[in-house]
């Protein structure tokens, strides 16, 4: 009989069960897939199930509880009626005409066919998938199963049908193989489609792990980049406010200055001497004082007219020098803007590359995840196949390649 | 780089030192004004005073007299009021040109105070454009 499966709490992995011993609780497998009575393949018995660990006693283990408990069959007991013909060899004197017909009823008992736990829940929890504990107990009982396989005797494989009759003979011996042959092939097939199952399911869980993973995070991401843009956007524009404003303040501000516009310029006359009377009475001129006079007036102006001009030119610097003031206030304006814009986009491209590049090492976490499901699911595949060539290779060995038998041509 | 509210601050205080120094500018005219009108004062008044004498040089001379009229004494007489003229007018003009180096000065300080203040400006506008064109909450991402 195949070693079973079950769950040991305490180590977190599968072990060999062990009858009736430990703390485990025997429970029967829920019917999963494509297992039932009604789709098993034509040729396999429960014993043959039961051989390769497949059968009735395919369980799974639970904490709790501790009661056992068993699913009575609703169908009645199944009965397999295998009528092989076969030839016995018979001496000329025996008067024997043709061989006796063995009719060979299996009558199986009364139990229902339990479906063996396949695919990834076999190994652990669902949120156990990808983890080493479940990888090595998928690699613990897909090398159980290959022992199974292959380890056991082909007597012990497929010797016992349940044949009953005269089989003592070479005929009943043949036809025993022959039998042996085709529900061992059947099983072995039967392996193999079911490791192919696992491949699929495990495919399937590895993209829908996958998509979910995605589903997950990338909501967070694409939030992140809203968010992101959001507040960006709303710098940008109240930096641009503050920079229209500080310019339109400092426009305001930066009038022309007056100062040496119509400025005051000093310009005396000189004063009159005050000898006019006493100079008359002695009968002296004062044409001398009055051409001082005046050529002191034209000193003094041109002195002023000099302050004038200067001021003038003053004037007109100091002008020039506002327009330019003004002029480089609008350049650092429209510069600071450009800057801002700039500092703006170079934020969001580094911002953006680090947002994106954690959303790249999530999907990378994601597709290893899906990987790990799918290398579970080739090496479910593979040793399927390898279980497969193992037991056909033990038919072949323990039963010889079945003859092909050809129809006599009717002339 | 100053810090916003130091503009203001630099902004009083070179109101106040603008203050002050029209003040010393208006205290300067006036003086200068007042001591240039005692100059020329002074100056009439010394002439005022040295008619006399320098007429009865020209007497002692027999240059002068109840039926005498000298030309010399004439063109003497005029040239002393020529001199008169020229004095005072050296003083209005020292007197004009020391206003209008306090009128200038104070045109001056007045134009340095209005282009200090847009400088202030000028640059309190250049620090609100780099602040605001840089990108703010930063590190919160």
């Amino acid at each position: 009989m195949a070693p079973r499966v079950v769950w040991d709490p305490a180590t977190g992995q599968y072990v060999m069960a062990k009858d009736g011993t430990g703390g485990a609780t025997t429970t029967t497998a829920p019917a999963m897939g494509p297992f039932s009575p009604a789709t098993l393949p034509a040729g396999i018995g429960p014993q043959q199930l039961a051989a390769l660990g497949l059968g009735p006693n395919a369980t799974t283990t639970t904490a709790a509880p501790v009661k056992t408990r068993v699913t009575k069959p609703k169908t009645p007991a199944t009965t397999t009626t295998v009528a092989p013909k076969v030839t016995v060899p018979t001496g000329r004197g025996s008067g024997a005409k043709a061989a006796p017909t063995t009719t060979t009823t299996t009558t199986v008992p009364a139990k229902p066919v339990q479906v063996p736990v396949q695919g990834p829940a076999l190994y652990g929890t669902a949120d156990q998938i990808g983890t080493p504990t479940y990888t090595k107990n998928a690699q613990k009982v897909a090398a159980d199963a290959a022992a199974t396989a292959a380890g056991e005797d082909a007597s012990g494989l497929f010797g016992t049908t349940g044949t009953t009759g005269s089989g003592s003979s070479a005929a009943t011996k043949a036809a025993q193989n022959a039998q042996n042959y085709a529900q061992g092939s059947a099983a072995a097939k039967y392996l193999l489609k079911t490791s192919q199952q696992q491949q699929g399911d495990y495919n399937a869980l590895g993209n829908q792990t996958y998509a979910n993973m995605l589903a997950g995070f990338n909501p967070s991401y694409d939030a992140q980049v809203a968010k992101l843009r959001e507040t960006l956007a709303a710098n940008q524009t109240a930096g641009e406010t503050q920079i229209s404003q500080a310019q339109a303040d400092l426009m305001k501000q930066l009038q022309p200055d007056t100062t040496y516009q119509n400025a005051p310029v000093v310009q005396l006359s000189p004063e009159q001497q005050a000898l006019g009377n006493a100079l008359q009475a002695y009968g002296a001129s004062d044409q001398l004082a009055k051409n001082a006079n005046a050529s002191q007036q034209q000193i003094n102006q041109q002195i002023a007219d000099m302050f004038r001009n200067t001021n003038t030119q003053l004037n007109q610097a100091q002008q020039n020098y506002y327009t330019g003031m003004q002029n480089a206030a609008a350049q650092n304006a429209a510069q600071a803007k450009t800057n801002l814009a700039t500092n703006t986009t170079t934020a969001l491209q580094q911002l953006l590359g680090q947002i994106e590049g954690n959303r790249a090492g999530a999907i990378s976490n994601a597709e290893q995840a899906r990987q790990q499901l799918q290398t579970a699911g080739l090496t479910a595949a593979q040793q399927g196949k390898s279980d497969y060539a193992t037991t056909m290779a033990k038919l072949i060995a323990a039963y010889g390649t079945p003859k092909k038998t050809t129809k006599k041509k009717v002339k | 780089m100053s810090m916003m509210g130091d503009y203001s601050l630099l902004e009083a205080a070179a109101n106040k030192r603008r203050k002050q120094q029209s003040i010393a500018n208006q205290n300067a005219a006036f003086f200068g004004q007042q001591r240039g009108t005692r100059n020329m004062a002074d100056l009439q008044t010394k002439y005022r005073q040295g008619f006399n004498p320098l007429v009865a040089t020209f007497g002692r001379r027999g240059l002068v007299g109840p039926n005498t009229e000298s030309g010399i004494t004439r063109k003497g007489l005029a040239q002393y009021a020529e001199s008169l003229q020229k004095g005072l007018g050296a003083e209005s003009e020292n007197l004009q040109q020391q206003l209008q180096q306090i009128n200038d000065t104070e045109l001056s300080q007045q134009a340095d105070l209005n282009q200090y203040l847009a400088q202030l400006r000028y640059d309190k506008s250049k620090d609100i454009y780099n602040t605001a064109s840089t990108v703010k909450n930063y590190s919160s991402y």
